[in-house]
């Protein structure tokens, strides 16, 4: 029992250490990625049209945005394509610099990283299947809702409807709705569009459920890197750039 | 007591025994020699269906056991058997390992059945060790519980499937006196060994097989002195 | 570097509010651990009974004729379920095989791919413990006049369990890990309970430090159990 007492207390040492040194990092500067010689962008693809694969490459609206941001600061891109979920950790410990995942800025998460400002509009809505009677949001409340973990629609449903069944993936979800396992899918309004497309038999409610705002997520204390991103996200606006971006990937 | 008409087992296309006959009669002591791979353990192990015979018939008390619609567990309560490796059941104490079968198997009381196995561990010596465990005994200790273990459900006859030959030669005594004890109280035994004295000393009649088939069937003293069977005469050469 | 320690309690103290106390966050975590030891215990349990009719299947095999056709089916399953990877079991089950039998919940096609799946382990187990033990066992109890049945129970598989239970631990701690899998599908684990904490606060570090002190500290003492119980069993049978 010793043995065991010894191995508990040193688990629970090692969680107190790295949530410490997690907690006191510093920020990042503009000159860390400069002697990086590159930019680490963390996503997650899919998530079309923001960030998805073509052949090996992930390519899509967000990592066009970050290879501005790259070209602002003068290196190139790299994107380092992991699980939604794990996008933030990773740019928290170091192994990405920025993530661009379709994130939305919330309250609590900016304890743990920055935002960007927020360059997109994006709602919530509702997939169903085609001969499914649904007539009013306030059905949800007695149906089997199915969300992609980790995401804003998740939470949305956690908070203002019910506990949801939260799938690894939206594509998953999908899955399980077709056979049946849930009623629908709450998910942003891009990707359900994406499903919907390639999923004969299922429909999207029109009304959106909510309205968010997409945003970059940029490691603590680093000023600089969130003042670079701004003016790119500026820029482009302004130069009619961003538009275009927009019009390349039918966001309009 | 025991009659073996035509035995016949064989192991896919191995025949092992090629048509035995044989009668023992209460109080008997048959002991039954041959060189290895002769039939003779198997033969043994038929009389209690260990091994199930291909062939021919075993009537023992009047009931044929190799008829299918026989009780064999019935009739095996009344064989007791020795094993080689002494097969005691480790995890149970030395008086479990003799009470087991009579508490289960014939309801008899726990401490009825205690007090009869101390009775006989008295006789063999290893009272002190009913609370052991058998991995604290030594082989002649193990084989003299095991024997007294197969005593304790009052059989009506005693197998012995070569008792001694997994024993250290020091043990062998022990083990041997044991048995020659239960011989004398009139206990029918059939006994598959290599101990030529033993089966001199304390047999009523020595069988020798070979090849699956008895050659040989006569008083130890015919059987020793004046052996007939040329294949006998060079086996009992080389053994003694 | 220069660390002082109340600096870093605060942070600390902030980071603890935040995934854990804030809107009950714990919650997550508690209910989750509650869902990860339930659908161990249970999917344990069914594979338990499993895997001994399995073993009785494929033992009895070789002197009850029924049973050596039973053994083809139970070999097919062992087969089938220790070589297709549990995630894709899973999918199988949970888009295919769920929505024919009716079941609609989450929870009880965890219990149902874990157990049927670990019933495949378990039975190879416990017929490798029957089988581990000397045949002279089974003779021994044979020629006392106890029927296969009474000789299995009293004398064999009391001996087996020796040879099993290690095995039945370690499949029991592998499958406590294991069940993370169903966070994939809806259900709520100790795993999916850390991501979906994670997925509010945007901390990736607290909540998992957190869970995996949790299966550690689970798996030390389901092993110290383990070997307690192990000690026991060989102090009545010195071998």
């Amino acid at each position: 029992m010793k043995k065991m007492t010894k191995i508990i207390a040193a688990v629970m040492a090692l969680v107190l250490l790295v949530s410490i040194t997690a907690c006191g990092k510093s920020g990042l500067t503009l000159e860390d990625i400069k002697a990086d010689g590159k930019l680490i962008v963390a996503t997650n693809s899919e998530f079309p049209p923001f960030e998805y694969k073509d052949g090996d490459a992930v390519v899509g609206f967000d990592m066009d945005l970050c290879a501005y941001i790259a070209k602002e600061i003068g290196v190139t891109m790299e994107v380092l394509d992991i699980a939604f979920e794990d996008v933030i950790a990773n740019i928290q410990s170091g192994s990405a610099h920025i993530g661009a995942a379709g994130m939305t800025v919330k309250p609590d998460r900016l304890q743990n990283v920055d935002f960007s400002d927020t360059y997109f509009k994006a709602s919530q809505v509702i997939i169903l299947k085609e001969d499914a009677a649904f007539t009013a949001t306030s059905e949800l409340k007695n149906m089997n809702i199915g969300v992609q973990d980790g995401t804003t629609g998740a939470d949305y449903v956690r908070e203002n409807i019910k506990e949801p069944m939260g799938f690894a993936s939206g594509a998953l979800a999908i899955e399980a709705m077709k056979a049946g396992q849930i009623d629908c899918v709450i998910i942003d309004n891009y990707p359900a569009i994406e499903f919907v497309k390639k999923n004969p038999g299922l429909k999207v409610y029109e009304t959106p459920l909510t309205v968010e705002e997409y945003a970059i997520a940029i490691p603590k204390n680093s000023p600089e890197l969130v003042e670079v991103i701004n003016k790119v996200i500026k820029d482009l606006t302004a130069n009619g750039e961003f538009d275009k971006l927009l019009e390349k990937y039918e966001l309009k | 007591m025991i009659e073996i008409n035509n035995l016949q087992k064989s192991f896919g296309k191995n025949n092992v025994l090629k048509g035995i006959d044989l009668k023992i009669e209460k109080g008997e002591v048959v002991v039954i020699i041959g060189p290895s791979g002769s039939g003779k353990s198997t033969l043994l192990r038929c009389l209690n269906l260990l091994e199930e015979p291909t062939g021919g018939e075993i009537i023992f008390e009047g009931t044929n056991i190799t008829d299918k619609k026989a009780n064999i567990n019935l009739h095996r309560q009344k064989m007791g058997m020795v094993f080689q490796h002494f097969n005691l059941f480790p995890h149970y104490t030395v008086t479990e390992n003799i009470t087991l079968a009579p508490t289960k198997l014939k309801k008899i009381p726990k401490e009825e059945a205690i007090e009869k196995a101390n009775e006989l561990l008295e006789k063999v010596d290893l009272l002190d060790k009913a609370a052991a465990y058998p991995s604290s005994l030594s082989g002649g200790q193990k084989q003299r519980v095991a024997i007294v273990r197969a005593l304790a459900m009052e059989p009506d006859v005693m197998l012995f499937d070569e008792p001694t030959s997994a024993l250290d030669p020091e043990m062998v005594g022990e083990v041997l006196q044991v048995m020659k004890d239960l011989a004398k109280e009139g206990m029918t035994m059939v006994v598959v060994t290599h101990e030529m004295g033993f089966a001199k000393e304390v047999g009523t009649r020595v069988i020798f097989i070979d090849e699956g088939k008895i050659l040989e069937e006569n008083s130890p003293k015919e059987f020793f002195e004046n052996p007939q069977n040329p294949r006998l005469q060079d086996f009992l050469s080389k053994v003694l | 570097m220069n660390i002082n320690f109340l600096d870093f309690l605060g942070p600390m103290k902030d980071a603890i509010y935040l995934n854990f106390i804030k809107n009950d966050r714990y919650m997550y975590i508690v209910d989750g651990l509650i869902n990860t030891l339930e659908i161990t215990a249970v999917s344990v349990i069914i594979g338990v009974i499993i895997g001994i009719i399995c073993a009785v299947i494929k033992v009895a095999g070789k002197r009850v004729y029924i049973c050596k056709l039973l053994g083809y089916v139970v070999d097919l399953y062992t087969t089938i379920f220790r070589g297709v990877p549990v995630m894709v079991q899973y999918l199988i089950a949970f888009i295919g095989i769920m929505p024919l039998l009716g079941i609609r919940s989450s929870f009880v096609t965890a219990i149902f791919v874990f157990g049927i799946n670990s019933g495949a382990y378990i039975s190879e187990n416990i017929r490798a413990g029957i089988e581990a033990v000397d045949h002279g066992q089974e003779e021994a109890g044979r020629s006392l006049g106890f029927t296969y049945g009474k000789t299995m129970f009293l004398i064999i598989l009391p001996q087996a369990i020796k040879n099993i239970l290690p095995a039945l631990g370690n499949e029991f701690i592998a499958l406590l890990k294991e069940t993370s899998i169903a966070g994939y599908f809806a259900v709520i684990d100790l795993t999916k309970g850390a991501r979906i904490i994670q997925s509010q606060t945007y901390d990736g570090i607290v909540p998992y430090f957190t869970i995996a002190g949790i299966y550690l500290v689970l798996v030390v003492i389901l092993t110290q159990l383990l070997n307690i119980f192990e000690r026991r069993l060989k102090k009545s049978d010195r071998n």
